[in-house]
């Protein structure tokens, strides 16, 4: 068939193009254009083994093999509060106590699948003495992809708990794919995994714009940084190193990483403070009051909302009449239903029924609230009409005609 | 009846069945509507017993279900592919097909944890299978798990399906965007793959196909990564070459079994043309009138009964007109309903167990029903004008049948040239064979399209092969593209994106549309409609059926891909108007052909919604027209296209009238054989046939406007046809078709030549009416000359006026 030969390029041009192979014409073709563009030849040449080492003279690293640097370095780190405080970011029980990992990686792009490589990995450990211990591998080739792998496995140990922002949906499986590609086992799998990013996004979504780490840290830490690259600016400045041997926003994705690696630690201690119920304005405090609940810390979730309790909400009462509930605290659970009954709450005034029910052992006060929340509900409830049939029947044999007497 | 001997009782009961009381009435009350009968007589059942190493508890589960020996069919196809024989299983409906592949899947699974993957090339057909294997696996206590997994699958349960399902049920596309990308997370999956199921086989043709096949060229490299190398099962269809395709869809030698052990009873096929209503005009009664009358006599001897319609909206016609008989109590359950796309799930799945369980007794489908969904068996099929390919025909017929029980089909011919040539050559339609499915892997985009999706998933080593081929210069292309990056002898995917997702394996895309009720105040979702159907069904003021029940289209958020409706009691229905123009953007290359010119390049096409017409039910009478607000449905594509010069029309053909039949004539036959050429399906390419318009967009021509008459004032008279890409920016068969130009006229000329009809028929210039057949008109040979005018081939043969 004809359309065999040629090179493909031109075959491919002339798909949309036309015009017969080796014939001039005056629109330039697709290679052409490609090369008037200059997407390789204008910016310089693809990285060379000098290159490499000029880059890992640049951010104080080393070249451990060809395409592969390691930077190491050892950072002073204030704490913020007691580390036996994390454990109120975990469910009762979980809490592993090991050593915390840092781990953040940047990628070849955020599209996922095993089309996307992580061409930096840093991780970070506190050391005793207030320090933290900093690690990045930098790729400088595709080739020494293995070996980073390798070299992670090496480092992270055999005890540890990992640390992230959103590592648990990208970090963690993206190297997942990797050693999988790679045909070796992944070390990181099976550990403790404290995700920074659900622990932000459950207090505080419903007041910052975003929940990104940049903005955690502005709001948590007061920190905001300068010069920093955006996060997702690190493929292009992967790929310009790689094509055009281009360092600067390299250099800068490292700088940005490292930044990340710190902030971690800070932010744990600052979240762990702010869940034991040290809250500012911007705090969702029912959210957290529930997490507490879930992972069986009932007094600390009592705690949190009583604190709070002037300026609670509905839900955020309710859910304190119910942790009362569950306390047998019934005083104080009821007036809160009262109050709420008062205030047109449906869900109070069936609470009360019950209590009025099974409780205080007053069947005529429940079927009077019972009835009521009945005329008040918009429309039918099976559960609710059952209970008023069940009343009526102890508190008289006729149906309940409107009027107690 | 009395007194007859036990072998003339037996004759007797036989002609007296149901089936034989109705062909018995349609023959005495309609013999002048019944152009021909065709016969297939009953044929026994060839059995196998079950292999001898069939594990005990398959052995029990197929017992408990009646099964104690296999069909012939089956034994082979278990023989292959224990053998590790890839193979095509083409055997009719009904004839135990999914067999061929579950027990040797199930016995694999049993012995040694083997994995298998399912690919059907629509959700309601996965669910199907995973029910069936869910019965075999309960009745056996088997302990194999089968999931589906598609668009449908909840993230939450998709671990599961990878990590513990021993059969994946999906899909080609479900493949392509949703496993192969993520294939690190199937590893275990992929590491144990021992047999790739492939059903419906036959509608993996035309450019859909070649992304199949690109599709499977990945599977298999990443298969080899994981170290296994699956068998391949297909099923399929009736088609002219079953084996060929699956050669083509795999790579490699297929066994292909063809010879079915399952009985099947007598059949007949009726071919009926509705009686002539209009002497004067030629009008003859509408086939919807005859399918219904068909459709109840059926039903009133109790037959369980298949109606297929073309359109949607004539499944809800149908369904309303066999409703008003049958279904008039509402007490009653219903006896007849309808099955169409469009329909949520649960109500296509309620219908197909009703079928089942034969709480129903009519169904009236769309192609819906023409796979293999499992539906039981029927008696009586009736089709409201024929399918458009002889496969489809066979296809449909053969949901009615059961084994040794006689079944009726009936072909109900439309007013269509193509319907009335069908049941006006009765040796036409029995001896035609099915269509080739033709598929071409290799085109060059789409082989660029897979190459690159293949090199996100795993690099590409230099001298690795891609369906038989060193693609590197492909991976050349796409590293100087920026897309890859080569470092030693690798080429590395660079950039931020999932090329999959940039890919579709078939022209349909854009999301679909939620019809919502707002009658009464709720907000309730009721259908669910593909971007393509909504122009044509959910404008405002459309009557849209389902089940026959009338809602009417309030309003069209046609951004949040939503139509608002309301019951109503309308006793119309309605029918979008709508027309298709083509304008010529750019010609990239033109050159002299024959007396004409062929060029290719980039076209503009825009089908329109011009208004609708309200239809009364019964009388058909038009009772009203509204306009239609819609946004132009636009296509930039590629085509190429052949123009003759007026003045040779006018000198080579006495009038016009000829002129065009001539030009319509040939048109037909050179898309065939460019179809053919480019190995796409008939519907890859688009064909128009025009004149070019002051605006520069192509005119039409038709019987009642014939050229020039069409044109406007001032507007050049340039007849010229037109093949585009029938996709979004097209696939390159336009450019492919101009490379082989020649041969295309050379082709399309054989075919004519070669074809034995007299004045024409569907095989070559398309279907010619005996109208024409009495009269001195030849369209063949006009047909022919306009060819030669085109191709300059044959100059001297072509004898015409």
């Amino acid at each position: 068939m004809r359309s065999s030969g040629g090179d493909l390029r031109s075959r491919l041009a002339n798909l949309h193009r036309g015009g017969p192979l080796g014939q001039d014409r005056a629109a330039p073709s697709l290679s052409e254009r490609l090369r008037r563009a200059g997407r390789r030849s204008l910016n310089g040449e693809a990285p060379d083994d000098s290159a490499e080492c000029q880059l890992a003279e640049r951010i104080g690293g080393k070249q451990i093999a060809p395409g592969l640097i390691l930077t190491t370095e050892r950072v002073p780190f204030t704490p913020h509060g007691s580390m036996a405080s994390h454990s109120l970011l975990w469910k009762q029980g979980e809490y592993p106590g090991t050593t915390l990992l840092a781990l953040d990686t940047e990628t070849t792009g955020l599209a996922g699948g095993s089309g996307t490589t992580a061409f930096l990995i840093g991780i970070a450990v506190r050391v005793p003495g207030d320090r933290i211990e900093l690690r990045q591998w930098l790729l400088t080739r595709f080739s020494a992809e293995a070996l980073m792998l390798g070299e992670l496995a090496k480092a992270v140990g055999e005890e540890f708990t990992l640390l992230s922002y959103n590592g648990k949906s990208f970090d963690l499986p993206l190297l997942s794919t990797r050693f999988r590609l790679h045909r070796s086992a992944d070390p990181l799998v099976g550990f403790p995994h404290l995700d920074l990013l659900p622990a932000v996004r459950r207090v505080f979504t419903g007041s910052w714009s975003d929940c990104r780490l940049a903005s955690a840290e502005r709001h948590l830490l007061n920190r905001a940084r300068v010069d920093d690259l955006p996060g997702s600016a690190a493929p292009e400045a992967w790929r310009d190193w790689l094509t055009r041997g281009r360092m600067e926003e390299l250099i800068g994705v490292l700088r940005h990483n490292r930044q990340d690696l710190l902030s971690l630690f800070a932010l744990t201690d600052a979240l762990a403070r702010i869940y034991a119920g040290d809250l500012g304005p911007e705090a969702d405090v029912v959210a957290l009051a529930r997490f507490h609940a879930r992972a069986g810390r009932m007094r600390m979730a009592m705690e949190i909302l009583e604190y709070r309790q002037s300026v609670l909400g509905m839900e955020g009462r309710q859910f304190l009449a119910n942790l009362y509930k569950r306390a047998k605290r019934w005083e104080e659970a009821v007036e809160i239903w009262k109050n709420d009954t008062a205030n047109g709450s449906l869900k109070a005034r069936i609470e009360l029924a019950k209590y009025y029910e099974h409780i205080a052992h007053d069947p005529v006060a429940a079927l009077q609230i019972a009835a009521d929340a009945e005329d008040l509900s918009g429309h039918v409830d099976d559960a609710l009409q059952l209970r008023v049939a069940r009343l009526n029947a102890r508190c008289n044999a006729r149906p309940w005609n409107g009027s107690l007497f | 009846m009395v007194n007859a001997g036990s072998a003339v009782l037996q004759e007797e009961t036989s002609q007296t069945s149901p089936v034989s009381q109705l062909l018995d009435g349609l023959r005495r009350k309609y013999a002048g509507r019944i152009t021909a009968e065709l016969h297939r007589p009953a044929s026994p059942a060839e059995y196998a017993p079950l292999p001898a190493e069939l594990d005990p508890r398959l052995r029990e589960a197929l017992a408990q279900r009646g099964i104690q020996r296999l069909y012939s069919h089956q034994a082979q196809a278990w023989h292959c592919l224990r053998g590790g024989k890839s193979v095509v299983v083409v055997t009719p409906t009904a004839s135990g097909k999914s067999l061929c592949y579950n027990l040797p899947v199930l016995q694999a699974a049993l012995e040694s944890g083997a994995k298998a993957l399912y690919l059907f090339p629509t959700k309601a057909l996965s669910q199907d299978q995973v029910a069936e294997i869910l019965a075999l696996n309960q009745a056996g206590e088997l302990g194999v798990r089968a999931y589906t997994f598609d668009g449908d699958t909840p993230g939450d349960a998709r671990k599961a399906v990878r990590t513990r399902g021993d059969i994946v049920v999906s899909n080609p596309d479900m493949l392509h965007q949703g496993i192969l990308p993520h294939h690190t997370k199937w590893a275990q999956f992929f590491e144990n793959l021992r047999y790739v199921v492939i059903d419906e086989m036959h509608t993996y043709r035309g450019v859909f196909g070649s992304h199949v096949a690109n599709v499977l060229r990945r599977l298999r490299r990443i298969c080899r990564f994981y170290g296994s190398d699956p068998v391949f099962v297909f099923c399929s269809a009736t088609i002219a070459n079953p084996g060929e395709l699956a050669e083509q869809l795999l790579g490699e030698p297929v066994e292909c079994i063809d010879r079915s052990g399952a009985p099947t009873g007598e059949r007949t096929l009726l071919l009926w043309n509705p009686p002539v209503v209009n002497h004067d005009l030629g009008i003859r009664a509408s086939a919807r009138s005859q399918t219904t009358r068909i459709t109840r006599l059926a039903m009133g001897l109790g037959l369980k009964s298949i109606l297929f319609a073309r359109s949607r909206l004539m499944v809800e016609v149908l369904t309303k007109y066999l409703k008003d008989v049958f279904d008039r109590d509402p007490r009653r359950p219903p006896r007849v309903r309808a099955y169409r796309g469009g329909y949520l799930p649960g109500e296509r799945r309620s219908t197909e167990r009703a079928l089942r369980d034969g709480a129903i007794q009519c169904v009236v489908s769309t192609s819906a029903l023409e796979l293999g969904v499992d539906i039981g068996a029927l008696d009586v099929c009736v089709l409201n004008g024929y399918p458009g390919t002889v496969a489809a025909t066979h296809q449909r017929l053969g949901r009615a049948g059961r084994r040794n029980r006689p079944a009726l089909g009936v072909l109900v011919a439309s007013s269509d040239p193509l319907d009335q040539f069908m049941v006006r050559n009765p040796d036409f339609f029995a001896e035609v064979s099915p269509e080739h499915a033709r598929i071409d892997p290799d085109q060059l985009l789409v082989l660029l399209d897979h190459i690159r999706c293949a090199a996100f998933e795993l690099s590409f080593r230099r001298g690795e092969c891609f369906g038989g081929r060193d693609p590197k210069e492909f991976l050349d292309y796409l590293e100087e593209e920026g897309v890859l990056h080569r470092e030693g002898g690798n080429w590395h995917w660079m950039t931020d994106s999932y090329p999959a997702n940039g890919v579709s394996l078939r022209s349909v895309a854009e999301g679909n549309f939620l019809v919502i009720d707002r009658s009464g105040g709720k907000q309730e979702i009721i259908a669910e409609v593909d971007y393509f159907s909504v122009p044509s069904t959910l404008y405002e003021g459309a009557i849209y059926m389902i089940q026959s029940r009338p809602w009417q289209v309030e309003h069209l958020d046609w951004e949040g891909r939503k139509a608002y409706v309301r019951e109503t009691h309308a006793d119309y229905y309605t029918d979008a108007i709508d027309y298709t123009r083509l304008k010529i953007l750019e010609s990239f290359e033109q050159s002299p052909q024959g007396v004409g010119q062929c060029s290719h390049g980039e076209v503009h096409l825009l089908v329109r919604m011009a208004g609708y017409k309200k239809i009364r039910y019964y009388t058909h009478d038009n009772i009203g027209y509204g306009l239609i607000r819609l946004p132009d449905q636009e296509m930039h594509t590629t085509a190429i296209w052949w123009t003759l010069p007026p003045n040779v029309l006018e000198q080579s053909f006495t009038n016009r009238w000829q002129a065009m039949e001539g030009f319509l004539g040939a048109a037909h036959a050179v898309h065939f054989s460019a179809a053919l050429l480019s190995m796409s399906e008939h519907g890859d390419l688009g064909r128009a046939v025009g004149s070019r318009g002051l605006d520069g967009y192509i005119s039409t021509p038709s019987p009642e406007q014939p050229w020039p008459e069409n044109l406007q004032p001032g507007e050049r008279f340039d007849p010229t046809l037109f093949l585009y890409d029938n996709r979004p920016g097209g696939v390159g068969l336009a450019a492919r078709l101009y490379d082989l130009r020649g041969d295309v006229l050379q082709r399309a000329v054989d075919l004519v030549n070669g074809c034995s009809c007299r004045k024409g028929c569907p095989s070559c210039i398309g279907p010619v009416l005996a109208s024409d057949e009495g009269t001195d008109e030849d369209p063949k040979s006009l047909a022919r000359s306009m060819l030669a005018l085109l191709s300059g081939i044959g100059v001297a043969a072509a004898g015409h006026a």
